[in-house]
């Protein structure tokens, strides 16, 4: 297992000096060790302003230019407020040792954010980290449990398109979405990823509304923007009457029904044959879950002994009607 | 049906000289062989690998059986069960078709795993049989495997059934999605074992149980069992729905009929698909062109995800329809399903599970 001291590079002279540098021939495209995403640079440019860069960036020459190998934040403020110097330690040594170093002054300094830790993973494997080390040794170093699926599941996300990172580092997309997501062609993970956002839904109900936009895709054998697309989702979501929550609902149901068309007209049929016992509006009546069990439920509420007697009564009138046999006649005999 | 040979065998060292052990060792004598000691590091080694079901179909772990020999199948809460016994003499399938359950059960031992130490299951076999209490075993070896795909291989089937000819309070029922029967020509049966085959239509084979025997082989296996002497039993479990599902089990009964006298047949079941809804990602993951997930499936009175009632009442009166047009006296059973689905189907539901459970025994005893 590969075993690193990183400490000894700072320490030692021989392999870093200190050097004044033109901020121009830093090259800010060059982010082979760097592990930054999702910039806040105001408050970093508020404090070079007051105090200058009191921390040097570490960097590697690279023929004409420098690479950043820590630092990254700073030079891009250094750069964004038109500095034309700016002292930094110039290191010497190779690519996985500048990675360490990078790696573990970051661990001394600050938190990752979730992209950033898919960004470590990654990186590892490209300078030659095994699997296993990673997940045994690196990913508690970056607060992850050292599992195989916790591994496989951060590695993927670097894959992703930016706006889906920005929103995982914001916390509107959780790293078991991203994932998911992923599973989808790009056309169709941006339309997803369009949908959610703009009904900004909870995780759960992301979660939801991507299995059903998947199993509808399955099941009719068509990519899901051709769902996302169709005229009725269009609608209801440029809708200018409808608040986002009604949106959320009526999109829920209209999903729903195209996921489960059986189960979807059991339920309006017995909804409709209910709206026919002229019940109470306290009393509520319940279908078995999915129709799989055999006896239907009754609710109600009441707030004293008339409302109750009401109840009764009402119940006692309903249980002799023939629609209430009906509807028990139509759910023992649910055909398709 | 695919022709198996495993990457790897391991053996425990305490089963090495077994002839089960010998019969599989030399039936694939250039696959690499290693000797265990402590199959718990090799188990927890398996279930932790990248690719763990599929990696763990392709390497035979042959290894003692430590637990009660005879089992009673668990059933399944607020199903009406049979009343089955179960003799694990193996766990694992490579036949690796779709929708099988076992991807899901075995998640914490994904080997192929034989135990090989047969003399243990026969002494405790001996000592249930012996006791005259007057109770009559089903007993089945296909729960957790196949129960001839490894036939072939293990040899099992040349001692169990002549073992099961010397009693008369109980039956071996052989069930599996292979024409491997090779081992059950010469044997001195005494028509007490049966042996079952599951059935499907040609397309669901294709599809779904891609490494299994066809139709047509799995038929004229039956068909030679049944000179052989032997009874026979027929599974349509799971039954499939798909565009197309009448008319493919319609032919596939059509088939039965035209090879097979109705009067050796002791039992047809139905079953249609279900599974634990932690299957689902599994068969997404591994069979991705799958779409049976796909169907409308909700979790029953025992978390199970099995088809829309409506859709297996159907499946089952069309099944039992054609099944009736080919002979009406053919005793046919649901497996695993609610009394009221049972009434539906059949306008008669068995009182419990030791009904259904004496209703099958009175066909074999
Ligand atoms: S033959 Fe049976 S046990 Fe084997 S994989 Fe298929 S369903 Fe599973």
């Amino acid at each position: 297992m590969r075993q690193k001291d990183t400490s000894k590079y700072l320490k030692d002279t021989s392999r870093m000096i200190l050097k004044k540098i033109s901020i121009d021939r830093i090259d800010l495209l060059d982010k082979r060790f760097v592990v930054t995403f999702g910039e806040d640079l105001s408050r970093l440019i508020s404090s070079i302003k007051m105090i200058g860069c009191i921390n040097p960036p570490i960097l590697r020459e690279d023929k004409e230019s420098f690479q950043i190998i820590s630092g990254y934040k700073r030079v891009s403020a250094l750069k964004r407020l038109k500095k034309k110097e700016v002292c930094v330690y110039i290191f010497y040594g190779e690519d996985i040792d500048a990675f360490f170093l990078n790696l573990y002054e970051n661990v001394c300094t600050r938190k990752f954010n979730e992209v950033e830790k898919s960004l470590v993973i990654n990186k590892l494997l490209d300078f030659g980290v095994k699997e296993e080390e990673i997940i045994e040794r690196y990913l508690p170093l970056i607060d992850l449990p050292s599992h195989r699926k916790v591994f496989d599941k951060y590695r993927k996300i670097v894959k992703l398109d930016d706006c889906i990172k920005k929103s995982i580092v914001n916390g509107k997309t959780s790293i078991s979405i991203a994932n998911k997501l992923l599973e989808f062609s790009l056309r169709d993970r941006s339309e997803i990823f369009q949908l959610v956002s703009k009904l900004a839904l909870s995780s759960n109900l992301q979660l939801e509304f991507i299995t059903y936009l998947e199993e509808i895709a399955k099941r009719e054998e068509i990519p899901i923007f051709k769902i996302t697309k169709g005229v009725e989702i269009k609608e209801l979501l440029n809708s200018k009457v409808l608040t986002p929550r009604e949106k959320t609902e009526k999109l829920r149901t209209h999903l729903r029904k195209r996921r489960y068309p059986l189960l979807s007209q059991a339920e309006s049929n017995f909804q409709n044959r209910k709206m026919k016992l002229g019940l109470l509006p306290r009393i509520h009546l319940l279908p078995p879950a999915n129709f799989e069990g055999e006896g239907i439920r009754v609710e109600f509420s009441f707030k004293d002994t008339f409302e109750l007697k009401k109840i009764l009564s009402n119940l006692k009138e309903v249980s002799e009607s023939k629609e209430l046999a009906s509807l028990l006649n139509s759910l023992s005999g649910l055909d398709i | 049906m695919l022709n198996f040979c495993p990457e790897r065998i391991y053996v425990e060292r305490s089963v090495k000289d077994e002839s089960i052990t010998a019969n599989i060792l030399c039936k694939f004598s250039s696959v690499p062989i290693e000797y265990v000691e402590n199959p718990k590091i090799l188990i927890k080694k398996a279930a932790l690998a990248k690719d763990a079901i599929s990696k763990g179909k392709r390497r035979i772990f042959v290894t003692k059986y430590k637990g009660k020999v005879l089992k009673k199948c668990p059933g399944t809460k607020y199903h009406i069960c049979c009343n089955y016994y179960v003799l694990n003499i193996a766990t694992n399938c490579y036949l690796d078709c779709t929708y099988c359950v076992l991807q899901s059960y075995l998640l914490n031992n994904p080997l192929l795993v034989v135990f090989a130490n047969i003399e243990k299951f026969l002494k405790g076999l001996e000592e249930v049989f012996s006791r005259k209490n007057g109770k009559f075993y089903r007993i089945g070896t296909g729960e957790l495997t196949d129960s001839l795909a490894l036939d072939g291989i293990t040899n099992f089937s040349k001692i169990l059934v002549p073992f099961f000819a010397k009693w008369n309070n109980t039956i071996l029922e052989l069930k599996t999605k292979t024409d491997s029967i090779s081992n059950l020509y010469r044997l001195d049966h005494k028509e007490r074992t049966v042996v079952s085959f599951s059935l499907n239509p040609q397309r669901i084979i294709q599809n779904e149980e891609p490494n299994t025997s066809t139709l047509k082989d799995r038929i004229e296996a039956a068909r030679i069992c049944q000179e052989l002497g032997y009874r026979l039993g027929f599974h349509f479990d799971p039954l499939i729905y798909y565009h197309g599902w009448e008319e493919g089990y319609y032919e596939t009964v059509k088939a039965l009929s035209e090879r097979i006298d109705p009067g050796r047949i002791v039992w047809i079941s139905l079953g249609a698909l279900r599974f634990m809804p932690n299957l689902k990602p599994i068969i997404k993951e591994r069979f991705p062109h799958c779409k049976l997930i796909y169907e409308e499936l909700f979790p029953g009175l025992d978390s199970k995800l099995r088809y829309f009632k409506p859709i297996r009442v159907e499946m089952y009166r069309k099944l039992l329809k054609f099944i009736r047009s080919y002979n009406p006296g053919i005793f046919v059973y649901l497996c695993m399903e609610t009394r009221e689905v049972w009434e539906r189907v059949f306008g008669w539901s068995p009182m419990s599970n030791t009904h259904l459970g004496h209703l099958l025994d009175e066909r074999v005893r």
